[in-house]
């Protein structure tokens, strides 16, 4: 049995790499990623498991960082979405226009990475059910589902 | 990051689970049982839930897994809804599993925690109770199986420091035929005016509604049934929920209609 109670060095693996970092049981893994590992893709919007934008893939699944402990992430591969650098669904969505602010990007784009890994030619169907995740509050959602298209079907994503 | 600590534990057994629960309620402390984790991480992110422990269920190996014998299909508490949805054993399950919150929360909520958690729709226990599920539960007092229905009296009431270990169910019951309906103000994703699902068994229209109440609702039609509205009203044991979403009113009226569709589908009748 684990017993956390103070801050405690626990081993995460982020991108294919393994790190240490001491972290509190009230740290979300969002926390940990941002201020202790310096990956700032993931962002904080509403830190309320609403709007994606912390969305980082666990074990081939998208999660909200923000509603992850730090303390449950070991022993699982995350992906961020630094991790999925030159990746062609991020020049999809540079090409596709499937971004204004751009606030929410990294948030859709590894929701779109971790649903393509699951689906290699999703239907409009399944990308709704899993877009559907994620807020754009500028409004971007045709784009995006474009940019999803695009990469469809030609892998990896 | 929630403003306030408290301790991380996760048992590798029931017993360890249940001796933590009791070893920091008996130093006044209080414990919360966690599997997905969501609602307390939400609640207490924003202080209106104060805890000093969590006490990690999902690494418990008999709270994982899908479970089948001829007669029985059995399904761990500490399954996420994305996993009972992948799994799809139970197709009314799956659909509601799949109407609740959105895709990548359902990779973490578990479908223990949504029947036992305090949001009030509990959307995974309409299956469960139409089923006729048994829950096996554990806690300090030990093991023991009840039958999910008798466990809302209306509301959930579990023994002190007891949790759900796995839901049980015949499997004659899993491929019965069903009507599922989640009715929102707008919008696919968000809270529920009310979740809708009916199945017809023992030549009856059997449904349960959550949403409409504090607690799931039970009812029963004959196929043939007239009246719906009347026998809606006669049925429920308290007045439905009246808020800025929707009024009681117009909750019932919303249901009857969805009730009509239902049962014109289970191939009864829709007068």
């Amino acid at each position: 049995m684990r017993c956390i109670e103070g801050k405690t060095l626990i081993s995460l693996n982020v991108n294919g790499r393994a790190c240490e970092v001491a972290v509190y049981p009230f740290q979300t893994l969002l926390d940990v990623l941002r201020d202790e590992l310096g990956l700032t893709g993931s962002k904080p919007g509403c830190e309320n498991g609403d709007c994606g934008a912390c969305t980082v893939v666990m074990d081939g699944w998208p999660m909200k960082s923000c509603l992850c402990l730090a303390v449950e992430a070991p022993g699982h591969e995350i992906t961020t979405v630094e991790g999925l650098q030159n990746a062609p669904l991020q020049y999809a969505f540079a090409d596709c226009f499937a971004m204004q602010c751009g606030y929410c990007t990294p948030g859709f784009v590894v929701n779109a990475h971790a649903l393509l890994s699951r689906h290699a030619n999703p239907d409009d169907g399944t990308i709704d059910a899993w877009m559907q995740s994620n807020i754009c509050r500028c409004t971007c959602y045709e784009e995006i589902g474009k940019a999803i298209k695009t990469v469809a079907g030609k892998a990896p994503p | 990051m929630i403003p306030f600590p408290f301790a991380y534990v996760a048992p590798d057994t029931l017993g360890e689970a249940a001796d933590a629960y009791n070893d920091f309620a008996g130093r006044g402390l209080k414990p919360l049982y966690f599997s997905g984790g969501t609602e307390i991480i939400t609640m207490g992110r924003v202080n209106s839930l104060r805890f000093d422990a969590v006490i990690d269920l999902k690494g418990i190996p008999e709270m994982r897994g899908f479970g089948f014998t001829d007669a029985s299909v059995s399904i761990g508490a500490a399954e996420t809804l994305n996993g009972v949805a992948c799994w799809n054993g139970f197709p009314l399950l799956t659909k509601c599993c799949q109407r609740i919150a959105d895709h990548t929360a359902q990779c973490k909520i578990t479908l223990g925690g949504n029947v036992a958690g305090t949001v009030i729709y509990r959307e995974a226990a309409l299956a469960l109770l139409l089923a006729g599920a048994k829950a096996e539960l554990y806690g300090p007092e030990g093991e023991r199986t009840a039958e999910l229905d008798s466990l809302f009296i209306p509301m959930l009431s579990l023994k002190r420091g007891e949790f759900f270990v796995r839901f049980h169910l015949d499997r004659r019951s899993v491929g019965i035929p069903f009507v599922h309906a989640k009715h929102v103000v707008s919008e696919k994703i968000g809270y529920p005016l009310f979740t809708l699902a009916a199945v017809r068994s023992e030549g009856a229209v059997r449904a349960a509604v959550s949403g409409l109440l504090r607690h799931p609702a039970r009812l029963r039609f004959p196929p043939d049934c007239s009246d719906l509205s009347e026998r809606i009203r006669a049925q429920l044991p308290e007045a439905p929920l009246s808020d800025a979403s929707a009024s009681a009113d117009y909750r019932l009226f919303r249901l009857e209609g969805a009730l009509r569709e239902a049962m014109k589908t289970l191939g009864g009748c829709a007068t």
